[in-house]
């Protein structure tokens, strides 16, 4: 899927893949395009404040890599769901990107 | 200090004496709105970037995308980029997702760590004491 300036899901997707993948919290990573934003969805195990806040704090290379895209960071972080269902968190259609190269 | 910060940093004092109250009063509503607390403290720290960015910069973002990314940019407020960050998404999540809860726990960590970690960052750029300091 394509928005402004030709940029891509997948390259945006691509990009925080590579900045998270050896963070041991990871479990998986979901992102989606919408009409003139993408957004990443970024689950993890049950982790504390600290690491999620580090973890938000990454949004800063992909400002530096897309400055001109609107992109948002969602971190979910299972332990503050009830009934934890992923499928009711992440939108409907939202691709998941790959953490790791296979 | 500028009309405009001055307003922006009375509306930022006033959000998180609220987020504070939400946290420390009793609720007949249960579990407690925590959630709220999470919300106001959010549109604290956007108050206070706000005078930041209007003191420095004479600059008023257009949306809540655009101030964040004013946040990653300017470097006295880069620093804090994860705590605004995750201010943001917490406030998101718990107005959005209908399984998302705030613990009483988690409402206190994002008053007094993430949004503590933001004014500070705002009152030093300024030249200013936070609020409630002696």
């Amino acid at each position: 899927m394509t928005i402004a300036h030709g940029l891509t899901l997948f390259e945006v997707g691509r990009t925080f893949a590579q900045a998270v993948r050896d963070e041991p919290a990871v479990k998986s990573l979901w992102a989606s395009a919408h009409r003139d934003y993408f957004e990443l969805w970024l689950v993890t195990a049950p982790v504390d404040a600290d690491t999620e806040r580090r973890l938000y704090g990454l949004i800063e290379l992909l400002f530096e890599a897309f400055p001109d895209a609107r992109i948002r960071l969602h971190v979910i972080n299972r332990e503050a769901f009830e009934d934890f269902e992923l499928t009711s968190i992440v939108p409907r259609g939202a691709e998941n990107i790959p953490l790791r190269s296979s | 200090m500028d009309a405009r910060t001055s307003a922006h940093l009375r509306r930022a004092e006033r959000n998180r004496d609220t987020a504070r109250e939400i946290i420390e009063s009793s609720w007949s509503v249960q579990p407690a709105p925590y959630e709220w607390a999470v919300v106001a403290g959010f549109y604290a720290a956007v108050h206070d970037v706000n005078a930041y960015l209007w003191e420095k910069h004479q600059y008023e973002p257009r949306d809540h995308d655009d101030r964040q990314r004013a946040v990653a940019r300017h470097a006295d407020l880069k620093p804090v980029l994860g705590a605004y960050t995750r201010l943001r998404d917490l406030a998101f999540q718990a107005r959005y997702m209908a399984t998302f809860r705030v613990t009483e726990a988690a409402a206190r960590a994002a008053v007094s760590s993430d949004l503590a970690d933001v004014e500070r960052a705002v009152m030093s750029a300024l030249g200013a004491a936070p609020a409630g300091s002696p």
